[in-house]
């Protein structure tokens, strides 16, 4: 069997592709442990009662909400809740049209309330601020709608401490939640974002809006996320925050410096990711300055989120996920190769495997299954490719389920960590290269997408989560 | 003798042990739970004691939450509340105050002061 | 022919390439069975440790607390093994961070006799940052000087968690001469959190505390002195007033000024009302915030009209402040305040005020 050399270089550049990627991942994996460990130990000397004598930073919590009837007043309960010495809530609706407002109007006693609003951020106009006669620490505003981005940019203009917090509506947070994300800016003044990492909520038990019991859904699909999350999203990312590349902060659940956000111009309204483009934004301009600044990841389990269960759910969030992430990268492009580990290390890999990479996977499963169909490639060739491919994959999940293991252990319970393992198991069987399908997808709407067409979208589709 | 009752609400286990210790020495009959499930729990189900004894920072249920439930059931609603605070900053204190609480004890504390501050609700 | 010799045949016709996948395949499949083993070891080595402590707390908790009790005999204090040590020194410190008066001591006394204080001493010097931190903060309770100079290079290091510890437990152990230590550390941590360096001050008491900081202003460059002027105002001392009127003597940089007026706030020294009237019109808008504020802590009658105009600055923030204050003078009634909030002719200074008002429900 003669074999082009056309062939031939397929096969080097495909399997190189697979090994690079994951000897990347695995690299990132090992250094975010590096910093876990010290991390673990200094919790031992947390716990000491003296440990909260330093002065928190004030926070002004916002959450965006968008026809949150159902479950805006419990969000609202647990927030007023946190163990944290000075904060306020500001709670802003984009121009809900169910009874989200009501039903904070009743519930908290709120009162229309004069307040002097400052439009530092451009954003869609006020129609109300209201205070609260019980809770002096929570107000409410009601916009006409604009989409998230705007209502978080409404939301800081009415934020009056130095530090804000971003949260999703349906972001379950612990009472601990603001301390541990408000640490990084503690221990160190330069400090401008922290984010927490976000864990998977389906399968745990929740009480008045805060985390009770962690436990392991029945869902295949919510099971392969828990490994997916903690393999990409965790240990992923985590690895760039000692290096001061982190990239991405979740809009789950972010803390960051007023100020240096509302100099870097806010929040965009017209992309999908507005929390990723923040964070990459935020890098640019302050590369820009003069003075050094911080960007971390906060690795304590502070931030549960509900995930998709069903397919058709899970692949319009990826779909619109790869859009964020692609149009985050290709706004700021001019941080590529601009210094720092940002602009040599995270923005290249970032573009190279999470944003162009799934062009690379399906073209070399199509390539390696199609040459065997073509007779290009022998079946048993094919097989060993297929092998090595899926098998690094599986390295890669059994290692952040070790990494858990030896970093927060989540999941006590034996049978639970059984179960996730068979789940990294079966996820490299289908699951991840549905998702690079789905990331294919999302990078050609993004590059052939009809840019103004995001101004028509309905503001509630804009409301589903990004990151 | 008579015994008289304490019932403690805190999560920190030194603490606690402590707090135990240094109240049985004193000839108090102590009841501890870990954490404010627990808690919530023996508010409902128990007699009330003759002093509880309350940690604000709690990390399931806020101290305060712990105080709106006793003073709610009709049983616990006249049992003297002494909270637990870590920093004596006034907004933490008086917030106690207003939810409720009879009196406080900043850590760290002295033992004898807490014993005295008890003893002056279980006279 | 045998399975695995097909095999090999088969795998010997085949391009360098697959060879090359099938080692990697064979490689990530042993990985990943040696992660999984790895994962089941580490799993056991938490129970067995979570065990073991629960073991060392079980048989350490009546000594440290029966310690506690002047009248009881004594327990007899077991040799400390080196694997317990964090265990064991973990407790004794937390026990000495909760209490506070005579228990402090007896605490000590024990820790002599069980030679935990040989321990802590020996801790210091390990690799494990988490240990060394526990050890330089069971030192300070311990009030033991024989590792000073180990203490002061920690200090010197500059390590956000543990040089700040290890400043405040040589300021435990002695007020004066830790002070010394630390002092010049405090110019040049710029950019440590204000309360850490508060939290160390506040350990040493207010006199010390502002002698320090009094003579690190002798001696510090002017970007330094708003910083400082800010660490006066921790030790709560009328000691500092006099300092810091001197220092604007002498000094008439905004930065420096706006940190004055903000001490000459907390401690309303109506002496210093004429300054803080004088700049509610400064260039900076910092300042003339700060002159605002203290304006409502320290003024009079006669400053409800430079406040009144303040009410109408450029700053948001300036304007709020001035709102704030009027509502804080003696003489200020809740009429006029209402009244203000209708007749002021600058639109934003009756937002200003009807925001406040709101505020304090006042109306």
């Amino acid at each position: 069997m003669t074999r082009s050399l056309a062939a031939q270089a397929f096969e080097w550049v495909f399997l190189g592709y697979f090994v690079m990627i994951n000897t990347g991942y695995l690299l990132l994996d090992f250094t975010a442990l590096a910093g876990i460990v010290p991390h673990m130990r200094e919790r031992v000397t947390e716990s000491f009662p003296s440990a909260g004598m330093s002065l928190e930073p004030p926070v002004s919590v916002l959450v965006p909400a968008y026809n949150e009837e159902a479950t805006v007043e419990a969000t609202v309960e647990a927030l007023l809740q946190l163990n944290y010495s000075e904060y306020e809530v500001v709670v802003v609706s984009d121009g809900s049209t169910d009874g989200t407002l009501d039903a904070l109007v009743r519930r908290f006693s709120l009162r229309p309330f004069p307040e002097a609003y400052r439009a530092r951020l451009p954003s869609q106009p006020i129609r109300g601020i209201y205070a609260s006669t019980i809770y002096p620490n929570l107000r409410v505003i009601d916009k006409e709608n604009g989409g998230k981005a705007d209502t978080l940019n409404a939301g800081i203009n009415a934020a009056r401490y130095p530090l804000f917090c971003s949260i999703d509506a349906d972001s379950i947070l612990q009472r601990d939640s603001l301390r541990r994300v408000a640490r990084p800016f503690m221990e160190d003044a330069r400090t401008v974002a922290a984010g927490g990492t976000v864990r998977i909520a389906n399968g745990c038990s929740v009480r008045n809006g805060f985390l009770e019991r962690v436990g392991v859904p029945r869902n295949l699909l919510a099971l392969m996320q828990i490994v997916e999350y903690l393999r990409a999203f965790l240990f992923g990312r985590l690895g760039w925050s000692p290096l001061n590349a982190l990239l991405i902060i979740s809009g789950a659940f972010g803390l960051f410096h007023k100020e240096t956000v509302v100099a870097a111009g806010g929040y965009r309204t017209d992309t999908v990711g507005e929390d990723m483009e923040l964070v990459v934004r935020l890098h640019r301009h302050l590369k820009g300055r003069r003075g050094s600044y911080r960007i971390t990841f906060v690795p304590d389990p502070i931030c549960w989120t509900e995930v998709p269960e069903t397919i058709r759910t899970l692949g319009r969030q990826r779909i619109r996920w790869q859009r964020g992430l692609v149009e985050s990268l290709w706004l700021n492009r001019s941080l590529l190769f601009r210094g720092g580990a940002v602009g040599w290390l995270s923005f290249p890999f970032t573009m190279f495997f999470e944003g162009f990479g799934p062009v690379v996977e399906i073209a070399g499963y199509g390539f390696f299954v199609g040459g065997a169909i073509a007779g290009v490639l022998s079946v048993d060739a094919m097989l060993i490719f297929l092998l090595a491919a899926i098998g690094m994959g599986v390295l890669l999940s059994v290692s952040a389920l070790l990494l858990e293991e030896l970093s927060f252990h989540v999941y006590p319970h034996p049978g639970q960590i059984g179960l996730l393992f068979l789940a990294a198991l079966v996820e490299n069987f289908g699951y991840r290269q549905l998702n690079s399908v789905w990331r294919l997808v999302g990078l050609t709407r993004w590059l052939f997408g009809r840019k103004g067409e995001w101004g028509q979208m309905t503001r509630s589709a804009a409301w589903r989560r990004t990151s | 003798m008579n015994n008289r009752a304490v019932f403690i609400v805190e999560d920190d286990e030194h603490v606690a042990a402590l707090v135990r210790f240094v109240l049985e020495r004193e000839g108090f009959e102590v009841t501890h739970a870990g954490d404010g499930g627990v808690a919530a729990q023996h508010i409902d189900t128990m007699p009330p004691p003759d002093v509880v004894l309350l940690d604000v920072m709690l990390p399931q249920v806020s101290g305060f939450e712990l105080i709106a439930r006793i003073r709610a059931r009709e049983e616990w609603s006249e049992v003297p509340i002494l909270m637990l605070t870590s920093q004596s900053t006034s907004q933490n204190v008086v917030r106690a105050l207003d939810a409720g609480a009879n009196d406080y004890v900043t850590k760290p504390f002295r033992p004898e002061e807490l014993i005295a501050r008890i003893r002056r609700f279980v006279r | 022919m045998t399975r695995t010799a097909t095999l090999a045949v088969a795998l010997g016709s085949q391009p360098f390439a697959v060879r090359l996948a099938f080692l990697i395949s064979l490689t990530t499949a042993a990985l990943t069975v040696a992660f999984l083993a790895l994962t089941g070891a580490a799993r056991t080595l938490t129970v067995v440790r979570q065990r073991r402590r629960g073991k060392i707390l079980e048989l350490w908790r009546p000594i440290m607390l029966g310690s506690l009790s002047p009248r009881r005999e004594l327990l007899p204090a077991p040799r400390i093994r080196r694997t317990h040590r964090t265990t064991v020194l973990g407790m004794w410190t937390h026990l000495q961070e909760s209490l506070a008066g005579d228990a402090k001591d007896r605490l000590n006394s024990l820790a002599r006799r069980a030679r935990l204080d040989g321990v802590a001493r020996r801790m210091l010097r390990t690799p494990n940052a988490a240990d060394q931190l526990l050890a330089v903060i069971a030192l300070g309770h311990l009030g033991d000087r024989e590792k000073w100079d180990a203490l002061a290079d920690i200090v010197r290091a500059g390590k956000p968690t543990l040089s700040s510890a290890a400043a405040r437990a040589m300021v435990r152990i002695d007020a004066q001469d830790g002070l010394r230590v630390v002092a010049p550390m405090i110019l040049s941590w710029t950019d440590w959190h204000p309360s850490r360096i508060a939290a160390i001050l506040n350990e040493a008491g207010s006199e010390a505390a502002a002698r320090v900081v009094t003579e690190l202003i002798e001696v510090s460059p002017s970007e330094s002195l708003p910083r400082l002027i800010r660490y006066l105002e921790v030790a709560r001392n009328d000691k500092v007033l006099p300092i810091v009127r001197r220092v604007l003597e002498e000094n008439d940089d905004a930065e420096v000024l706006a940190a004055a007026l903000h001490v000459f706030g907390e401690f309303r020294d109506r002496d210093d009302a004429p300054l803080a009237r004088r700049h509610v019109s400064h260039p900076q808008w910092f300042v003339r915030l700060q002159a605002v504020t203290a304006l409502g802590k320290l003024g009079g009658a006669d400053d409800e009209r430079p406040l009144t105009d303040a009410l109408g600055d450029r700053e948001w923030w300036v304007r709020y402040r001035a709102a704030q204050a009027l509502t804080a003078l003696p003489s200020m009634t809740s009429e006029r305040l209402v009244e203000l909030r209708t007749s002021h002719p600058d639109r934003y200074a009756r937002d200003a005020v009807a925001q406040v008002l709101a505020e304090r429900g006042i109306a």
